[in-house]
């Protein structure tokens, strides 16, 4: 994919079209979400906007940003890529599951979860005991709260993870997950939690 | 007196078509609000209306589980603000539900920033999936500068404008729902940017946990009350009357009826005033006569201003105390009790009738209610 000065790229995925994709709208929020005030809401909601307008764009744009210098930037280009990710992502998300920013690997290893690929488990496992902060709600979920979810949702394990609700509690919770992950890693398959509304 | 609470899940079929559109904060499409509000004392009755926004709404049992979770708010809401309403206030919460594909709404500019709307009057809720890279859960205000509240600040928004929010598996149980639920009702969290409970807010609904305690119930009067729907109750008057007759009677024979009367009177938001009074007579007279008569019933209405408290008796004559006979709407004009300093209203009438018959009526009445 090449990201056209214009703002416009051709989709991997709608390669036979002739018509670009506009990823103006969604690189702007992308380059324009800042993390610097939990009470500011402005930029995330553009984002969010962004994303569900055209997740088709966003995921374009979120390609072509996730390696910025500006870390804001790239913080949003991982969120959007994490919530937009399809099974050709997993060659850009990998290797972000290997960031020193432990919100950067979260983020990653959700999305990657989320296509069904279980090599992001021993991220999340290692994540929940991580009280860094993610500027994606209010107050801030911590990345061992994102963690803790996407192992509830993906594995159909527990291991007391679900009535822990503390930092403290979620930690203690590590060894038995780890245990099960060195037993399970060769054979596991992603067990999709439907939750309520499907 | 028991509140109702219900919920009416409605199945859109039919896609409302909006025609793109630039809006200001006083654009009309946002006249009405998702959250409204109506009174009639002392029910207030709060309809929020959703729009839930999701893949798939054809998708078997969709529809049913986001109809499941608007009774499930409700059912929260209901039971925590029913112990604590009173004769003044009480909610009766309604929550209408739709279920409609994405693709049924479209982003309005409102003063530079964009919200995601459908039809004017519903709140937008889009339903961000169960998967694990699942948005977190957020309510945004378009009509905010910074599109969303400061902590432990309540917000009109809801009740002038619509919002629109992400929901998603995140929300596991009906607290949490509700949570969320609570920013369609104006408020704002009960925690600070780092998650903390502000202070004496640990635990609450808006906090982390789940108590609906007596400030969030004030806090939804208050926020109904900022966005200009009054919950007047009314007031309370505690009244004494005092009734003397005294009479002449041919061959200069005089009696005296001394009456004492106390009660409450309601007056309601629109002025009205009811009540009743129990009355003791003492009746006396010359040529012997004494008979003491009690638990007599004075029934009053009338008309408060700001001004004055304007009664006339309603129990007719027939109830066993003659003398009331004489400020009553087929008798004399009714009694206007003129307010002398705030929550204190006094009247002093004599009447002289016919046949040698002098009435004097004082009354007093006392506010119980009022805050000035």
């Amino acid at each position: 994919l090449v990201a056209c000065a214009q703002g416009t790229v051709e989709s991997a995925d709608q390669s036979t079209s002739t018509q670009p994709i506009d990823t103006g709208r969604a690189r702007q929020a992308i380059e324009t979400f800042d993390s610097s005030d939990p009470l500011a809401f402005g930029s995330r909601a553009e984002l969010a906007l962004a994303i569900i307008s055209n997740p088709v764009a966003a995921h374009e744009a979120a390609i072509g940003l996730v390696e910025s210098s500006d870390s804001d930037t790239r913080l949003a280009a991982i969120y959007t890529l994490s919530v937009t990710a399809t099974e050709g992502d997993t060659d850009v998300l990998l290797p972000i599951m290997e960031s020193s920013d432990p919100v950067e690997r979260v983020l990653a290893a959700v999305g990657i979860l989320a296509i069904g690929d279980g090599r992001a488990v021993p991220v999340l496992i290692s994540a929940l005991d991580n009280d860094a902060a993610m500027p994606f709600g209010f107050p801030q979920p911590r990345v061992w709260e994102k963690a803790r979810f996407a192992l509830l949702q993906s594995t159909g394990q527990d291991f007391g993870l679900r009535q822990a609700t503390t930092a403290n509690e979620v930690a203690a919770t590590m060894p038995a997950w780890e245990g099960w992950w060195e037993d399970e890693k060769e054979t596991f398959v992603v067990t999709q939690a439907t939750g309520p509304m499907g | 007196m028991k509140r109702m609470a219900r919920i009416v899940s409605i199945c859109m079929f039919g896609l409302t078509v909006l025609v793109p559109t630039r809006a200001s904060s006083q654009d009309q499409f946002a006249s009405t609000g998702g959250t409204d509000i109506s009174f009639e004392s002392p029910i207030a009755t709060i309809t929020v209306t959703i729009d839930f926004l999701v893949n798939d709404p054809e998708a078997p049992g969709v529809r049913e589980s986001f109809a499941d979770v608007g009774q499930q708010i409700t059912n929260f809401w209901v039971d925590g603000l029913d112990p604590l309403a009173t004769d003044c206030l009480l909610f009766d919460l309604v929550i209408v539900t739709n279920v409609l594909p994405e693709s049924a709404a479209q982003e309005l500019t409102i003063d530079g920033r964009n919200a995601y709307v459908t039809t004017p009057g519903h709140h937008v809720v889009r339903w961000g999936g169960n998967e694990p890279n699942a948005p977190w859960p957020n309510t945004y205000d378009p009509y905010d500068s910074d599109q969303t509240a400061t902590p432990g600040e309540d917000f009109t928004s809801p009740y002038e404008h619509e919002l629109w929010a992400e929901w998603s598996g995140h929300l596991v149980d009906a607290s949490d729902f509700a949570h969320e639920f609570g920013h369609l009702l104006g408020l704002g969290d009960d925690y600070a940017s780092d998650g903390s409970p502000l202070p004496g807010r640990r635990g609450t609904l808006m906090d982390n946990g789940d108590q609906i305690d007596q400030a969030l119930f004030d806090r939804v009067a208050g926020v109904i009350e900022d966005s200009g729907t009054a919950l007047d109750c009314g007031e309370t008057w505690q009244a004494t009357a005092r009734i003397q007759t005294d009479q002449t009677l041919a061959g200069g024979e005089t009696c005296r009826n001394v009456g004492d009367a106390e009660g409450e009177l309601e007056v309601a938001p629109d002025g009205k005033i009811t009540g009743t009074l129990t009355a003791v007579e003492h009746e006396t007279c010359s040529f012997g006569f004494d008979r003491t008569r009690s638990d007599l019933k004075l029934v009053l209405e009338g008309t408060a201003t700001e001004t004055a408290l304007t009664v006339n008796h309603t129990s007719g004559t027939t109830a066993g105390y003659f003398p009331f006979g004489f400020f009553s709407e087929t008798g004399l004009d009714p009694v206007a009790a003129t307010i002398t300093s705030p929550g204190v209203a006094h009247a002093s009438v004599t009447r002289n009738m016919p046949n040698n018959f002098t009435v004097t009526l004082t009354l007093d009445f006392v506010c119980q209610t009022c805050d000035d």
